[in-house]
């Protein structure tokens, strides 16, 4: 009686591959589905010479006149590192309120300064 | 509309630097950016001068031109900001930039560059005015809290001069003709061709 021949390798293998490249090709499809701007969160096609990024909020008139009033102290030869509200101007001071960072915080930065 | 513009007296600047540290504190500038920094030439011989250099906000910009995502943008009061969220880190703008404005921080191995980051005569980014997300990325916005920039601001000789342009230019007028010599502009000398130029 003749020993049953060995199976060849393409035999057994042939039917594997239709699946495999079933779910290759699933998978690269998802994949390039996902280049989409809103799912990658930035701009991907831009247009030449065109700013395509969030738009600036402009200052408004009245500051921008707060603004005019304040380089006048530039002129002085006094330097304008005062708190500000100087001569009672309408332009706010250049000092601001103290930040509601913990005090633990700045003991820990002070402890930077000692060199220690 | 307002023009917002720098100008550095070199008669006036002692080389303080304290307009750069003023900056990098304002903005919490990290490791490695220097937004603005202080140039001296003949240092300690005579005809030493020293100006303050950061970014000019050119009115017509020519890293805006180079930029290849078109990051970089002008407000209308002449203001040249620009987008993180858009910059790619390339480095066009640095070469492109007469004034080396532009900074890189590392972003990793082999000098690869990240967002680049510059002067923004404290006027923020795109970003909502005064919010975090604003204050992280390009730091604090002065101007949208009717100040001028701190730099500027605290300058203890009123060398540094900001704001709008035609006030600017007011100021150092006045100046010019209280001397009564040249301007004292950095390269006045040579534009003007005056002997030993100042």
């Amino acid at each position: 009686m003749p020993a049953p021949r060995p199976a060849k390798m393409d035999d057994t293998m042939r039917p594997m591959w239709a699946p495999l490249t079933m779910v290759f090709l699933t998978v690269a499809a998802v994949s390039l589905g996902a280049c989409r701007e809103d799912e990658q969160g930035r701009v991907l096609l831009f247009n030449k010479g065109v700013y395509l990024g969030k738009a600036d909020t402009d200052i408004t008139a009245d500051v921008r006149r707060a603004l005019g009033h304040r380089i006048q102290r530039q002129a002085s030869g006094g330097a304008g590192t005062s708190g500000g509200g100087a001569s009672g101007s309408a332009t706010p001071p250049n000092i601001r309120p103290p930040a509601s960072t913990p005090i633990d915080a700045l003991r820990e930065r002070l402890r930077h300064q000692s060199g220690n | 509309m307002a023009r917002m513009k720098f100008l550095c007296d070199a008669e006036r600047c002692i080389e303080c630097n304290a307009c750069t540290v003023a900056c990098k504190n304002e903005h919490e500038v990290p490791w490695g950016i220097t937004r603005r920094r202080v140039v001296t030439i003949n240092d300690g011989k005579p005809g030493e001068r020293s100006i303050s250099v950061a970014c000019m906000h050119c009115s017509d910009a020519p890293c805006i031109a180079v930029c290849p995502v078109d990051c970089i943008y002008q407000t209308e009061d002449g203001v040249v900001l620009h987008s993180k969220d858009l910059c790619i880190g390339c480095g066009y703008c640095f070469y492109a930039c007469p004034f080396g404005a532009p900074q890189y921080p590392q972003a990793g191995n082999y000098g690869s560059r990240g967002k680049m980051d510059k002067c923004t005569f404290c006027a923020g980014g795109p970003e909502e005015d005064n919010s975090d997300a604003e204050f992280k990325k390009y730091g604090r916005n002065r101007l949208a809290e009717g100040k001028l920039p701190l730099c500027a601001e605290m300058c203890s000789t009123n060398a540094l001069l900001a704001g709008d342009g035609e006030k600017v230019s007011d100021i150092y007028r006045e100046r010019v003709v209280a001397r009564g010599f040249g301007s004292g502009a950095w390269g006045w000398g040579t534009a003007y061709q005056i002997k030993g130029g100042r």
